[in-house]
C-alpha cells in the first residue's frame, strides 16, 4: 500500500511538472534568463519544481514551488498585472519537501524546508521601462506603425477583389509582428506579402527623420531600430542581475522513524556592481545535527563573506566562468569531539565552469589558513527550473 | 459602444499600454489613450470604418490577452481576441459600427 502511495504521489508531481512548465511562470523566465551560476544556487530552487529520482539504489521525491505558483494554479487571476504586484510575499515565499526511500521503496527520510526573500531587486518581471531611450524609440516604431497600418487598411477594406477580409487581416497582424519581432531577419525575403510592404515605408520614414540610437548613432532603418530596442532591454534587464537580494531559510530532515536529526536555518545576501560584473556574497548559516555519525546532538555556526566576479562572457552574453573567493569562519557551538578544534578560518576559492545555460562545475578550493591546509571539492550543479 | 479589454499577465508592462481608435472617416474621432495596467474599458464611438491598435510590451516571460467587443456591424476582423506572446506587440483590429 506505501508503495502505492509513493508511485501515486511521484504521479501527481510529475503532473505538476509538466502542468506548470506550461503555464506563464514569469519567475522561471527570470531564472532561465539569469546570468550567474552564484545567483542560480541560491535561488533556482524557487523555480525548480517536481524532480524524482526513482533509478538507483537511493531514491526520492522532491518538490520545489512558490506560495505562489500554487495559488495561481488554483485561481489563474492572480497572474494579472494588478493583483500579481500585490502578491510580494506569496511570489517570494518558496518551500521544499523531499521524501528519501530506499531501495524497496520504503520511507527512509524526510526533509522540508522554505525561504524568503526579504529584499529581492532582482524580479524582471515587475521591470518598469518608462520615459526611457526604448520608451521613446517604441514610441516613434509605433506611430509609425500605426500610419503604415492605417494605410494597408484602406487598402484591405477598398478593395472588392479581397473576398476574405479576416485572412488579410491576419497577414497584416502577423507581418507587423514579424517586423517587431528581433529574431527575424531577411525579413525582405517573408512569405507573408504585408511585411515587405510595411518594411518598405517603414524603412521611409525612418530614414526620412533619422532617430538617435543608443549609442549616439543615427537610426536610419527598422533593422538597426529594432537591434538597438532590444540592446536596451537586454541592458535593462541586466540591471536586475546586481540589484540586492536578501533570503532566508529554514529546514529539517526526519529518520525513518521520524525522529528530527537536522535542522538548519541560514542568510544570504547578495549586492551586484552596476555592471553585474561581480557581486558581494554574505552568508550564515546555524545548523543543528544529531547524526548517528558523533551520536551527540551537534550547533555549528559557518560564515562566509566573499565576491563572485563573473569572467570570460560568451557569445549569447552569459559568462561561463566564475571565481569566488571568500573568507569562511566556522564553529562548533555544541559538543566538539576531543580531536575537533572549536573555531576553523579558511579562505575559499570556487572556480565554477558553465558547461550548458544551466550546468555547472563548481570547483572549490579551501585553504586552511591556521593548518596551512589545501582541501579541494568537485562538484556538479544542475538548475533544474532550465526545463521548459 | 464598444469595450476594449488588454489582460496583462506574468508580471507588469514595461511600457505603456497604448491605444490607438483610428476612425478611417473622420479623423475628429480619432482616439490615443495609454494605459500602465491591465483595463477594460467602454467606448461610445459614432458610426464608421474603424482601425483599433494596441500596442505594448509584455512583462519577461509574461502574455497580453487583448479583446475588442461591441455593437459592430462588421468584425472585428480579423478576429476579437487574440494574446501577444512576443516581447513587443502592435496588434490590430478593423470594425464597423
Amino acid at each position: 500500500m506505501r508503495k502505492q502511495l509513493i508511485i501515486v504521489l511521484a504521479l501527481i508531481l510529475s503532473t505538476s511538472l509538466y502542468s506548470q512548465s506550461d503555464g506563464p511562470l514569469s519567475l522561471k523566465q527570470v531564472n532561465e534568463d539569469s546570468k550567474s551560476g552564484n545567483y542560480k544556487d541560491i535561488f533556482a530552487a524557487f523555480y525548480n519544481l517536481a524532480t524524482t529520482n526513482l533509478a538507483g539504489d537511493n531514491k526520492s521525491i522532491e518538490f520545489n514551488s512558490t506560495l505562489f505558483a500554487l495559488k495561481s494554479k488554483a485561481n489563474p487571476d492572480l497572474l494579472i498585472d494588478y493583483n500579481y504586484e500585490k502578491a510580494g510575499f506569496s511570489r517570494n515565499f518558496q518551500f521544499n519537501f523531499k521524501v528519501d526511500l530506499d531501495s524497496t521503496f520504503s520511507y527512509s527520510g524526510f526533509t522540508g524546508g522554505f525561504t524568503i526573500a526579504l529584499i529581492n531587486g532582482r524580479d524582471k518581471a515587475l521591470a518598469d521601462f518608462r520615459k526611457t531611450k526604448l520608451d521613446t524609440l517604441f514610441n516613434v516604431l509605433t506611430t509609425y506603425l500605426d500610419a503604415i497600418q492605417e494605410n494597408l487598411t484602406v487598402a484591405i477594406v477598398s478593395n472588392p477583389a479581397i473576398a476574405d477580409q479576416d485572412k488579410e487581416f491576419q497577414l497584416l497582424r502577423d507581418a507587423v509582428a514579424e517586423i517587431l519581432d528581433n529574431e527575424k531577419e531577411n525579413l525582405s525575403t517573408s512569405t507573408n506579402p504585408y511585411t515587405a510592404q510595411i518594411l518598405v515605408q517603414l524603412n521611409l520614414m525612418i530614414a526620412a527623420r533619422p532617430i538617435k540610437g543608443p549609442s549616439g548613432a543615427n537610426i536610419t532603418n527598422r533593422d538597426d531600430l529594432v537591434k538597438d530596442m532590444f540592446a536596451l532591454i537586454d541592458q535593462y534587464y541586466k540591471v536586475f542581475d546586481s540589484k540586492s537580494l536578501l533570503t532566508i531559510s529554514a529546514d529539517g530532515s526526519a529518520n525513518d522513524e521520524g525522529k528530527f536529526n537536522k535542522a538548519s536555518v541560514g542568510m544570504i545576501f547578495l549586492k551586484g556592481n552596476a555592471t553585474a560584473s561581480n557581486e558581494l556574497d554574505l552568508r550564515a548559516k546555524l545548523i543543528y545535527s544529531d547524526t548517528l555519525t558523533t551520536a551527540l546532538p551537534r550547533l555549528n555556526f559557518k560564515a562566509t563573506a566573499g565576491v563572485n566576479f563573473k569572467l570570460f562572457k560568451g557569445a549569447a552574453e552569459k559568462n561561463f566562468f566564475e571565481v569566488k573567493g571568500a573568507l569562511e569562519y566556522s564553529s562548533i557551538l555544541k559538543n566538539v569531539l576531543a580531536d575537533e578544534k572549536k573555531d576553523n578560518f579558511f579562505a575559499n576559492a570556487e572556480i565554477r565552469i558553465r558547461l550548458t545555460d544551466d550546468l555547472w562545475f563548481p570547483f572549490i578550493i579551501k585553504y586552511d589558513i591556521e593548518n596551512d591546509n589545501f582541501l579541494g571539492f568537485l562538484n556538479i550543479s544542475y538548475n533544474f527550473g532550465g526545463f521548459k | 459602444m464598444i469595450t476594449i479589454s488588454v489582460t496583462v499577465k506574468g508580471g507588469t508592462a514595461p511600457l505603456p499600454i497604448k491605444v490607438f481608435i483610428d476612425n478611417l472617416n473622420d479623423n475628429q474621432y480619432d482616439q490615443k489613450i495609454t494605459k500602465d495596467r491591465s483595463f477594460s474599458e467602454n467606448f461610445d464611438l459614432p458610426s464608421g470604418k474603424y482601425m483599433i491598435v494596441v500596442s505594448g510590451m509584455n512583462p519577461q516571460g509574461g502574455t497580453t490577452d487583448i479583446s475588442v467587443t461591441g455593437a459592430f456591424t462588421v468584425g472585428p476582423r480579423p478576429d476579437s481576441s487574440t494574446t501577444a506572446y512576443k516581447t513587443l506587440y502592435s496588434v490590430l483590429f478593423y470594425g464597423e459600427i
